[in-house]
């Protein structure tokens, strides 16, 4: 059962990632990696993990991919022109890294020969899971609300407008006048 | 019957399209939607590698650090995009080559 959609789906996720690299328009690279993360989603569920499925389209596919196309649709984005600029060096390098990084990983997964059961026995239930999160794993789960805290608190302090008075932007936004008092808070 | 190693396969494949977006791509939204790739990309490996050992009765620890990559994830997007929303006030504009003021 699993089986026959395990390769239809991570195939589907395979090109669809090479879309979001691809696509020169972001909002059309926001919504590939949507189906992106439903597709990987999916490829969870045939791995048995239904907790895991829904947490990744909730948390990806609802939150983290709204919050992606909100500021797409803030900022204001123009169609990128591929190597416009030439093509630099650094960037041939990245590439051919990544590619032999790639093979790496294709190496090393072939050292795993054990197959997946195919009797479903559902670990990744809701169940099981909140019962590690709350006897084994809860340490580091207070740790991640932390973590979270931190960012929340970071993303606060970096989106004020900036106290003192830098050189700002001479972007076609910042034509209205500054109050002094730091008014326009976005 | 599914191979591990094909999940990983796959897992390795999504890995090395977001990096290769990472390094191709001037538009920084993108760059971070390539870093979101890679990170779903060492979920997708965890869940296989936490599928593996079946006859633990257990949740395994595998299964367990998905969250915990989901919740850095987050963190990182937002903290991401904040800074997206920066460089847009500070250049006008998301492209990377924007980003020339260190330049010696």
């Amino acid at each position: 059962m699993n089986i026959l959609f395990f390769y239809p789906i991570s195939a589907l996720v395979i090109f669809l990632s090479c879309g979001v690299v691809y696509a020169a328009n972001p909002v059309h690279c926001a919504i590939l990696l949507v189906a992106v993360m439903i597709g990987i989603a999916g490829l969870f569920l045939c791995l048995g993990c239904e907790l895991l499925a829904m947490l990744q389209i909730l948390v990806y596919a609802g939150a983290i991919m709204v919050l992606f196309l909100f500021i797409v649709m803030t900022v204001d984005t123009r169609k990128e022109e591929k190597f416009a600029n030439g093509v630099k060096l650094a960037q041939t390098w990245g590439v051919f890294l990544s590619v032999a990084l790639g093979l790496l990983f294709l190496f090393i997964s072939l050292q795993f020969s054990r197959h997946l059961p195919d009797s479903v026995k559902w670990l990744g239930d809701a169940k099981s899971m909140g019962a590690a999160f709350l006897n084994n794993y809860a340490l580091p789960f207070e740790a991640i609300t932390m973590v979270l805290l931190a960012a929340m608190v970071g993303v606060v302090v970096m989106s004020r407008e900036p106290m003192s008075q830098g050189p700002m932007s001479q972007g076609p936004t910042s034509q209205g006048p500054k109050t002094a008092s730091g008014g326009n808070q976005a | 019957m599914i191979p591990v190693s094909h999940v990983f396969i796959i897992a390795g494949f999504i890995f090395t399209i977001g990096m290769v977006g990472i390094f191709i791509r001037r538009n920084l939204l993108v760059v971070f939607m390539g870093i979101e790739l890679m990170f779903n990309a060492a979920n997708l490996a965890f869940v296989g590698a936490g599928r593996m050992h079946p006859e633990l009765s257990v949740i395994s620890d595998g299964f367990a650090s998905v969250p915990f990559v989901m919740a850095v994830a987050a963190a990182e997007a937002a903290v991401g995009l904040a800074l997206v929303v920066a460089m847009y006030r500070a250049t006008g504009g998301t492209d990377t080559d924007l980003l020339r003021s260190m330049k010696g």
